[in-house]
């Protein structure tokens, strides 16, 4: 079936994030480091999962021992982007931290085959979310699965994230996604636009001076016909 | 002509039939083929459709109008044989033309895919420029025959009616299927000159026909007609007899296809013998009608025959489905809608024969010819754009019941207030030679000269030597065309060119462009879209650039598939095989060390599987492909314990409409019987005005009717190709995951997956076999982008 070119603000949205590209990249590509986690490795860490590169997470966490350092990878392999029974990592030992709960209810969902959903834990008065941008696009994609597009973007849970790549994702894919009426034409657009409109104009005109024409000739013909002679045509055969 | 031929004789009458024959024929090619040869152009959309179908009935009305009065000027038809050669001559020229006049309503530099207020008014203007002078002619010729032909009137009017049916039931079943394919559109154009020349050359043998006096007939003498005049009131009547008659006939022709489809399909096969079945039924309607003479057995046989017409109406869509389960299509037709059509059949000549006992036959059958026909202009638009859709396949042949009950009922009545002649529009009838009635233009005639007829002959052969000379030409030429081959269904260019696309990168779309050879097919008006697809010199891991196949194709990696878990090859049903892009695709993203996808293919068009082989590769292997077959049947053909992993729906027809009988609440049920644990249906939609719109909410809503509240529809619009979306359906309620093995070449369409799947809006009107306005949503799909523009 037919399928359209890519529109030309679609190829300019991909111009604009190039420079995101190559400091994404960067990001993501830089090795780890045996040892515990740092929280700049985190931070990377989600920056990959927010990119759509969360299996780049094994290289940048997956020395980390702690629930807050497995979370991302525990995510991912039970409910973003589920593993096999049996394959799933090792719990870690349960610290009653955040992460901690959102590992062990990965992991029941997992056993369960239940998928993400609004229960998701989230930070209590006092904790501090070790990955906002993640827990965000989690919510979001339960908030997507349970009640449907309605609301979108604006009732996303990543639009009130103030963070600039997620930003750029809602803007330039997300936003356009959901809400189509939002893109305005460009320059170019409303010359064919313009064009168009003119053709059609045109072509509306000639249809009806066709379709006139033809009414026109007929009763034209009609009329023709209808006149009585002037004299009776002589018999031609006797 | 031999002489058998002598003007006035049964022959004169055969050989008349013999012209309205291939009038009819020309008719319906002219009709089909012009569609034809601008779809590259305007596409083949419901609108283009309408006008194409609605010119020609307009233009025959019209010629049926003037053909009455022409009939009264020249009773013997002496003007029959230059009229049809100026026909065939204007056609002749005007076709060649046809390409460049099209180009001319739709310009190269008006890049749009579904050019809809372009092609509306454009085929519009196009049809009535080309076929609308010929049609008139070809609508006026039938009076005239019925008026200098030497039977009676109601039996001359059976005779050319039924023909005229016969004839069209030729043109409209091989047109599309044999002579465009063979010939190209152009070509069949030809065939409709060439048809149309060579009536010309019949009609010159018996030009002249003499009536007999000798034979008389009940009639009304012009004395009668001066006392006893009919009233306005009954003369109104009866024209609604023939008014309603006309949209019944039009109306249940059209509802019979969409009867049928669910259970034939839509191939040409099948719309061939469901056609012929309806006017083969018409053409045996006319020919009883015409038989009858007395006005007695004429009151009796109408009166049942409409009555018995709007009950077999009623009930007409469930005994086709039924018959049609175990007969096939032509029986299952010709057994529902095809009684309707005949016993419909029977008025039309009766109304001439009633019409002609008070004015002179040609201006008799002009009238009903011209009221029949108009009529059926209003079933032909209003069918498919507003009651089908509105009122569904039951509803609509209910209506057609209807108006054939109106029909009866206004014959009845009238009958009862005036008596027979009444119902009829006339007034008491005083039996009367039928000669007499014709007087005074009647008077005896003579053959064409030799002469005359040999230089009617050399110039019909001029115009079809001419016409056929002209050498050929592709309809459409665009940047980069190899090839342009019109099929059966559609014309299929192949273009190779450089295109820019967005290439991904490492992160998901967030890619660079880069400019990629390619090869795509394009239907009919497709400017930059394509229905297939190949990269040639790209890296192979590229895949379609982010298109939507490679969304579809995700479904193999989702976690219960059995790539995912380890378990052997996925089992795949595609509907709308193509060119076969989506199976390539499947093909690349198969585990390195693991089995190839077992895919299943249904394709409608054997000739865009040839031409995919030919220009795009071979296709992979295992496939099993049903060619020339439709999706719908091959599913309910399908073994009961057949399973598929997954089955991918990607069918459309005309370009941009999913066909109604791929996009019911049956289907996707027969779908979902099929569907393997963990399985999933994909369905490639378009969705210019996003998710909310009417179609893509339909087709979810239908989806979801059909797996059950156990199960679960899911929506992933394509953030790339923002006008495409995928919908998913599964028998399990959790929405799909992809598997975390799932290779890195289908990144962007795990990411589209992960980051934009919703749960299908609810709210969408559930699609059944019984209505389903997939054309009317589809075009409402468009028209706000283009409306825009």
């Amino acid at each position: 079936m037919s399928v359209p070119a890519p529109r030309r603000s679609a190829r300019a949205r991909v111009v604009v994030a190039t420079a995101l590209v190559a400091a994404l990249g960067a990001i993501v590509a830089a090795p780890a480091t045996a040892g515990p986690v740092s929280e700049a490795a985190r931070r990377r860490a989600e920056d990959a999962f927010v990119a759509g590169r969360p299996e780049d997470l094994d290289a940048i966490l997956g020395t980390g021992t702690t629930p807050a350092d497995l979370e991302p990878i525990v995510v991912r392999d039970a409910v973003w982007r589920p593993l096999p029974a049996g394959s799933l990592p090792e719990a870690p030992e349960d610290d009653g931290s955040l992460s901690a709960r959102r590992i062990r209810w990965c992991l029941e969902a997992h056993a369960a085959g239940r998928t993400i959903s609004s229960d998701y834990p989230r930070a209590r008065p006092g904790e501090t979310d070790p990955y906002p941008r993640l827990t965000a696009l989690v919510l979001d994609r339960a908030r997507r699965e349970e009640r449907g597009p309605t609301g979108l973007p604006d009732a996303s849970p990543i639009a009130a994230v103030d963070d600039e790549t997620l930003r750029w994702f809602v803007q330039w894919f997300y936003r356009p996604a959901f809400d189509p009426t939002h893109r305005a034409p460009d320059e170019a657009e409303r010359a064919d636009r313009a064009r168009t409109a003119e053709v059609a104009a045109r072509n509306r005109t000639l249809a009806l001076a066709s379709v006139g024409g033809l009414c026109l000739l007929c009763v034209a013909a009609g009329w023709g016909l209808s006149r009585r002679r002037k004299t009776p045509p002589a018999p031609t055969d006797p | 002509m031999g002489a058998s031929c002598v003007p006035g004789s049964r022959g004169a009458l055969a050989a008349d039939g013999v012209v309205a024959g291939l009038l009819g024929a020309a008719g319906l090619v002219v009709e089909i083929a012009l569609v034809r040869a601008a779809a590259p152009r305007f596409g083949q959309g419901t609108h283009v459709w309408a006008n194409a179908v609605g010119v020609v009935l307009f233009a025959l009305a019209l010629g049926g109008a003037v053909g009455g009065r022409w009939a009264r000027r020249d009773p013997r038809g002496v003007a029959v044989v230059p009229a049809l050669l100026l026909a065939a001559a204007w056609l002749a020229v005007a076709a060649r033309k046809v390409p460049e006049l099209a180009a001319a309503l739709v310009p190269p530099d008006v890049s749009v895919d579904r050019p809809l207020p372009l092609s509306f008014w454009g085929s519009l203007a196009l049809t009535a420029i080309v076929s609308g002078p010929p049609l008139v002619v070809l609508g006026a010729v039938p009076p005239v025959l019925v008026r200098r032909a030497a039977a009676e009137p109601g039996r001359a009017t059976a005779v050319v009616a039924a023909s005229g049916t016969l004839g069209g039931l030729l043109g409209c079943a091989f047109t599309g299927s044999l002579l465009v394919p063979a010939f190209g559109a152009l070509g069949a154009l030809t065939v409709a000159v060439g048809a149309v020349a060579l009536a010309a050359v019949v009609a010159s043998a018996t030009a002249t026909s003499t009536l007999r006096p000798e034979r008389v007939e009940t009639s009304v003498s012009t004395d009668a007609r001066a006392d006893a005049g009919p009233s306005p009131l009954a003369r109104a009547a009866g024209l609604a007899v023939a008014a309603l008659v006309g949209v019944a006939v039009t109306t249940a022709e059209f509802t019979a296809f969409r009867a049928l489809a669910p259970v034939c399909g839509g191939t040409h096969r099948d719309v061939t013998a469901a056609i012929a079945a309806v006017l083969l039924a018409l053409a045996a309607g006319n020919a009883v009608g015409g038989r009858m003479r007395s006005p007695a057995a004429d009151r009796r046989t109408v009166t049942a025959a409409l009555f018995v017409a709007a009950v077999v109406l009623a009930f007409a869509p469930r005994v086709t489905r039924e018959v049609a389960r175990g007969a096939g299509a032509f029986v299952g037709a010709l057994a529902g809608f095809g009684v309707a059509v005949g016993a419909l059949g029977v008025a039309s000549p009766v109304l001439v024969r009633a019409r002609a006992r008070a004015t002179d036959a040609g201006r008799a059958a002009g009238v009903v010819f011209a009221v029949g026909t108009v009529a059926s202009l209003v079933g032909c638009y209003a069918t498919p754009l507003w009651w089908l859709p509105d009122l569904g396949v039951s509803g609509t042949a209910t209506l057609a019941a209807g108006a054939a009950l109106a029909a009866a009922g206004a014959w009845v009545a009238l009958r009862g207030e005036r008596g027979d002649d009444a119902a009829a529009g006339l007034a008491p009838g005083t039996p009367i030679s039928r000669a007499d009635a014709r007087a005074p233009d009647a008077g005896p005639g003579r053959r064409r000269s030799r002469a005359q007829r040999l230089g009617t002959a050399s110039f019909a052969v001029a115009v079809v030597v001419t016409s056929v000379c002209t050498p050929a030409r592709p309809l459409r030429v665009d940047p980069g065309q190899l090839v342009e081959v019109e099929t059966a269904y559609q014309t299929v260019r192949v273009i190779e060119l450089d295109e820019r696309v967005p290439v991904p990168g490492k992160v998901p779309l967030l890619g660079t462009e880069r400019d990629v050879r390619t090869r795509f097919l394009r239907f009919d008006e497709d400017a930059t879209s394509y229905q297939s697809v190949r990269l040639l010199d790209a890296d192979p891991s590229i895949l379609t650039a982010g298109r939507y196949y490679e969304h579809l194709a995700l479904g193999a990696w989702f976690s219960d598939a059995p790539w995912a878990r380890g378990s052997g090859a996925p089992r795949v049903l595609i509907v709308g095989y193509a060119g076969g892009t989506l199976h390539r695709v499947l093909a690349a993203v198969a585990p390195a060390d693991g089995p190839a996808p077992d895919v299943t293919g249904v394709e409608l068009d054997p000739a865009v599987v040839r031409l995919s082989r030919e220009h795009l590769g071979e296709l992979p292997s295992p496939l099993r492909l049903f060619e020339g077959e439709d999706g719908r049947t091959v599913v309910d053909r399908l073994p009961a314990d057949a399973r598929f992993d997954l089955i991918l729906v990607d069918a459309y027809q005309r370009t941009q409409y999913v066909p109604f009988q791929l996009s019911s609440r049956e289907f996707f049920s027969a779908c979902a019987r099929h569907l393997a644990p963990g399985g999933a249906i994909g369905l490639n939609v378009n969705t210019p005005s996003g998710l909310g719109g009417g179609l893509a909410a339909a087709l979810a809503a239908t989806m979801a009717d059909a797996v059950g509240p156990r199960g679960g529809v899911w929506c992933v619009p394509n953030a790339q190709y923002s006008t495409n979306a995928a919908i998913w359906a599964r028998r399990e309620a959790a929405p799909p995951r992809v598997a975390g093995t799932v290779p890195e070449r289908l990144a962007t369409a795990t990411f589209t997956l992960e980051r934009f799947l919703v749960r299908a809006p609810a709210g969408g009107t559930v699609l059944t076999d019984d209505r389903a306005p997939v054309e009317r949503l589809s075009d409402a799909a468009l028209l706000p982008l283009e409306e825009a523009r």
